[in-house]
């Protein structure tokens, strides 16, 4: 009951949160003049740039440009509610409205970064609680080392670092190691050509999860083919925030390590993995989940150049895409979801993290 | 007390302070990784200060168009001697030079943008921390939201609305954008800091609420500020680079910049030419892992609980 | 408005009416939930050159009560007297305490001796006049000055000094508190906890006050130390014909140290009187039960230790009329007993399921508490004459028993539509009252005290 009333209470708090994010990208888009809006169809042939050009009277009434400033607002905000997000014309060739591009690219995304997250989790804890219970030791300068090293990289460099790694050690390995335009397009239709070395195939997009839809597919080669595109943007993306997990694991560890119930513990004679579980382990990672939250901000920030190296069609490459091709929906659209689904991430974090703590009084 | 004694007293009190700095330093350098990484910055440091004195033409790269291609460092399996100590990039650009004008570059902006954001931030986070109210419940709503949008993406559209793509830009873009982290870290630290007792002797004294921010307060919660400041210089120089590399290098395509030439070298085709993204790449790494170190070395010298 | 400086004047800091309370926050919006009384209407008077103990519990008001008087806080309400003449404050007194009783020369009076009414800027020239001394060392000086630039501040700050006048100053200070002049370019943490409360006292001392707030000036200090620092105190009492106001639990230092003591209790103070004969005649049972606590240096001497019951109960809702009477040992049924001291036990007194005394009642379905002084029982079925005599035995007989204390309180057993209503006698505070000459109590014990008319 109080768990609900928390939750309830931080909903409430996010209501001026994501109303501010609409102002600025409302802002954004509209507050240094109309020009913005319209410049996307100025051509030197159609005339002036300008909100009296009758050429572009299509566009000024479609995004009310002679209202005052604030009412723009209610109409952005009124299309916003009702699911009227703006046309991109980056997203794919001829364009479409930023919904469904949200729903073809959102997908790419949030597969690269569960994948990655639940990856570094497997890899982080464990190797995180060896580095603490062995502190000082051989294996502990191992993982510190690679930690710090995985917190410093960059994540568009470690993308390039790889893909030479992988070109010079896998034999037969393409440049195009990512999942590109060129192999398997993004369309607006729930299907696909796959390039198989070379020959075509069909293949289906019912959910735009690239391994789930590979999967539903039933073929073998494209399953593989799938996986191939995966390998590296996740591994580039594992190894970035590996470092944050492991960094976060240990010294959660060694701090629990120091407790008084931890020496209780090991002065009553409990088993070496009852101590290191029960009492060390699930106090340390408690204030893990709150880390979460800022886990996935870096993560989402690396999304967007990890996608651009490889070309993965996801919300990051989008937003890329956008700016270069001056693409005032795309640029709102990608802002938004980013924000929205940060901003939900951060809630369960501390949610989370309440439900886990008793001592958080809600 | 005559006149002398009064100047002496003066000068031991500044005495006393430099000695205070050269116990941290002291506590710093018996660390060894941050010792490593204090003098890492130092050597770069040394880089820039070089640079900028007696380096011509600090702020362009030189190309020479009609090389034939991409040389490797003369050390690498097949180098030839015109490759130099880093080889070359497209087109015919010596990676040493650019490299070495590229760590100015980075270094000069990223130092002026962290420090422009602690300083302003650290001001604002003080007065809302201290006075509280309206002003500090709009800083926490209205920093809500820049920490709900990925910064990167932040940046991309703030890029977008300002229409321009070049390095300017990308300073404009952070000077805006990287103040609230310290302004949240400052008034998270005032509140603790001015339940503390000596906040309330200033004010017996008769001190001015300003004079209790900027004397008492903010001094002490400056601690972390400097740890955060050493830990950032590596986050801008990264974000830098990022900018330029996924495209913000439409201003100069010659700025001496890690990831412009980064940039340079993927646009070009570095599977077969590695060198051309792992010297500036590395001349980044080297960098970012060293401010870690220091700011971590910082983090255990300046904690108030490992302080006596 | 008199400079302060110039007629010092008999009476150097005086609370009236004084009150803080504090919201407590909570629930969905963060809104005010609750008050704390921490101070709840004190009267006090400090006159000039003598050390004046505020003692009592952790918890009852007194460090607020200090912070309230050098205006570190703002006051609820009343008002905090700066250098008034004896029979100015006579005058004010004759008025009663309460500001609704003022006439409008009083109110002009107050207005004019009032600190708490100044502005900030007119408070700023007033505050050299007072200085606090604070209990923890560690965390009254500011870590990152120099000890040269916290003594120095006070003056600085007020504009007494120009900075080489100030240093000198601060030089000539730590003499005085047993400190070197070298001392001047150190950090307050090359120093130990005793040197450190010097420091501390030498800043006070800085702009030279008139009155200096002690809170628990030696309660964080090694035993070893604090005899030093209360002797350093009163040396310097004696030399600068200071004033003190002296905050602490613990009583062998206000034996040592204080002319008159005043014990706190819930925000009020309960008795004041000069610190010799309170420590052989103490009247109020609160300070009783204190005295007793402390340690007589004679071994054939014994004396009755009183524990008191229970703990303190909580500022947010302090009991009704005497704030001490729950926990008194002396109690009498006039004391202020309200329904919530007994609700607990007549929801089990007056159920016949679980008190076989009273099974010819009905089923007891509700007990509820109205206000201060009334309380409903509700049966199953409408109660009749029968059912308000059974319930009027149980209480008498409840009453002659002596932990019964409450019940006596109870005035009438009636019936109001259907209900069994217990009728309390009114719940009044008991008013600060000159008993012996300067010896004020505030209890029912002593013949002549009235209630507080606030």
């Amino acid at each position: 009951m109080r768990l609900i009333l928390y939750i309830v209470r931080r909903l409430l708090i996010l209501i001026p949160t994501l109303l501010g994010v609409t102002i600025i990208t409302f802002t954004l888009s509209h507050a240094f003049g109309p020009n913005l809006a319209i410049a996307v169809y100025c051509t030197p042939k159609l005339g002036a740039c300008d909100i009296n050009n009758p050429f572009l009277q299509p566009i000024v009434q479609q995004f009310h440009l002679r209202d005052p400033i604030p009412v723009q607002y209610v109409f952005y905000m009124q299309g916003l509610l009702t699911g009227d997000w703006g046309f991109t014309t980056s997203a794919i060739k001829g364009g479409m409205p930023v919904t469904q591009a949200i729903s073809i690219f959102f997908p790419q995304t949030v597969e690269l970064a569960i994948t990655a997250t639940v990856f570094a989790t497997l890899v982080g804890i464990p190797t995180g609680t060896v580095s603490a219970l062995r502190k000082d030791k051989l294996p502990d300068h191992a993982t510190r080392i690679f930690a710090l090293i995985g917190y410093s990289i960059p994540f568009f460099w470690l993308a390039l670092l790889l893909q030479i790694l992988a070109i010079s050690l896998v034999p037969g390995w393409e440049i195009t190691g990512g999942y590109s335009p060129s192999s398997i397009s993004p369309s607006t239709e729930p299907w696909a050509f796959v390039n198989l070395g070379g020959t075509y195939q069909l293949f289906s997009q019912p959910t735009h999860f690239l391994v789930l839809d590979a999967a539903l597919h039933g073929s073998w080669a494209v399953f593989l083919d799938a996986l191939k595109h995966l390998v590296l943007p996740t591994a580039t993306l594992t190894i970035g925030i590996l470092g944050v997990v492991l960094r976060m694991v240990r010294s959660g560890m060694v701090d629990s390590m120091n407790q008084d119930y931890v020496r209780t513990a090991w002065a009553k004679g409990l088993p070496d993995w009852v101590v290191t579980r029960t009492h060390i382990r699930r106090n340390a990672l408690l204030p893990a989940a709150t880390v979460i939250g800022l886990l996935f901000a870096g993560l989402l920030g690396g999304v967007v150049l990890v996608e651009d190296v490889f070309a993965w069609p996801g919300i990051g490459y989008w937003a890329t895409q956008a700016v270069l091709q001056f693409d005032a929906g795309g640029v709102m659209g990608t802002t938004l979801i980013f924000a929205i689904f940060l901003v939900l991430i951060n809630l369960a974090a501390d949610v989370i993290y309440a439900y886990l703590d008793p001592r958080i009084s809600l | 007390m005559h006149r002398g004694a009064k100047a002496w007293l003066d000068t031991s009190g500044w005495r006393r302070r430099l000695k205070e700095y050269a116990l941290i330093l002291r506590l710093l350098m018996k660390s060894p990784p941050a010792a490593v990484g204090l003098i890492i910055v130092l050597i770069y440091l040394g880089i820039v200060i070089y640079d900028q004195f007696w380096v011509p033409n600090n702020d362009v790269m030189i190309a020479n168009f009609s090389a034939t291609g991409p040389d490797p460092p003369f050390w690498w399996p097949g180098g030839k001697a015109a490759g130099g100590w880093m080889g070359t990039t497209f087109p015919g650009i010596d990676l040493a030079d650019a490299v070495l004008k590229a760590v100015r570059i980075d270094l000069i902006y990223s130092t002026f943008v962290v420090l422009t954001g602690a300083l302003v931030g650290s001001l604002i986070g003080v007065v809302a921390g201290f006075r509280g109210g309206l002003f500090d419940e709009a800083l926490m709503r209205g920093t809500d939201v820049t920490y709900s949008i990925p910064f990167l993406v932040f940046a991309i559209a703030v890029a977008f609305a300002l229409q321009k793509r070049d390095f300017l830009t990308i300073n404009m873009i952070l000077l805006i954008l990287w103040w609230p982290p310290y302004a949240r870290l400052v008034r998270a630290q005032s509140l603790s800091v001015k339940e503390l007792k000596f906040v309330e002797a200033a004010r017996a004294a008769g001190a001015s609420d300003a004079r209790i921010m900027l004397r008492h307060v903010l001094p002490n919660t400056l601690a972390p500020v400097f740890v955060q400041i050493s830990l950032d210089l590596g986050v801008v120089t990264q974000i830098f680079a990022a900018l330029e590399f996924i495209g913000f290098n439409a201003g100069n395509l010659f700025l001496p910049e890690l990831g412009n030439l980064i940039n340079i070298g993927w646009t070009w085709g570095f599977e077969s030419h590695p060198w051309t993204i792992l010297m500036p790449g590395i001349a980044l790494l080297i960098f970012t892992v060293s401010v870690n170190l220091l700011g971590d070395g910082l983090r255990d010298v300046l904690d108030p609980r490992a302080r006596r | 408005m008199p400079p302060p400086s110039k007629d010092r004047n008999e009476i150097l800091l005086a609370a009236r009416g004084l009150k803080k309370h504090f919201a407590v926050k909570g629930g969905l919006l963060q809104r005010a939930i609750a008050t704390v009384h921490a101070v709840d209407g004190v009267d006090l008077v400090i006159r000039r050159g003598e050390t004046v103990a505020l003692v009592g519990e952790s918890g009852c008001g007194k460090t607020t009560l200090g912070r309230l008087l050098l205006r570190l806080i703002e006051p609820t309400e009343g008002d905090v007297l700066f250098n008034v003449p004896e029979d100015v404050f006579e005058r004010m007194r004759a008025n009663g305490p309460a500001a609704t009783q003022d006439d409008g020369q009083t109110k002009e009076l107050i207005r004019q001796y009032s600190i708490t009414r100044r502005r900030r800027r007119s408070m700023k020239a007033l505050r050299r006049f007072m200085q606090p001394v604070f209990q923890d060392p560690f965390t009254s000086l500011d870590p990152r000055m120099l000890v040269k630039d916290i003594v120095a501040e006070p003056l600085l700050v007020s504009g007494l000094a120009t900075r080489p006048e100030a240093y000198e100053q601060g030089a000539r200070l730590l003499e005085e508190v047993g400190l070197r002049p070298e001392h001047l370019y150190r950090f307050p943490h090359e120093f130990s906890g005793g040197q450190r409360q010097r420091i501390a006292i030498a800043r006070a001392l800085a702009p030279e006050p008139e009155f200096l707030l002690l809170d628990e000036p030696t309660s964080a200090l090694d035993v070893s130390v604090q005899a030093q620092i209360l002797n350093l105190l009163k040396d310097i009492q004696r030399k600068q014909n200071l004033t003190y106001l002296l905050i602490t639990h613990n009583l062998s230092v206000v034996r040592h140290m204080a002319d008159r003591v005043a014990v706190m209790y819930l925000g009020r103070i309960l008795e004041r009187k000069r610190t010799a004969e309170l420590f052989s005649n103490p009247l109020h049972p609160y300070t009783k039960a204190l005295l007793s606590a402390v340690p007589v240096p004679d071994p054939k001497r014994r004396r009755e230790r009183i524990i008191l019951p229970g703990d303190v109960p909580s500022p947010i809702a302090p009991p009704a009329g005497c704030r001490f009477h729950t926990r008194c040992n002396a109690v009498l049924p006039h004391c202020g007993w309200s329904p919530r001291d007994i609700a607990a036990t007549a929801a089990h007194m007056f159920d016949p399921s679980r008190n076989p005394d009273a099974s010819e009642l009905p089923p007891l379905e509700e007990v509820t508490i109205r206000g201060d002084e009334v309380l409903l029982l509700r049966y199953r079925e409408p109660a009749t004459e029968s059912n308000r005599l059974g319930v009027e035995a149980l209480v008498k007989a409840r009453a002659e028993r002596p932990e019964g204390i409450a019940f006596r309180a109870i005035q009438y057993v009636r019936l109001d539509g259907g209900r069994i209503l217990l009728e309390f006698l009114p719940a009044k505070e008991p008013e600060l009252l000159e008993i012996v000459p300067h010896h004020f109590v505030a209890c029912y014990l002593y013949p002549g005290v009235t209630s507080a008319t606030n």
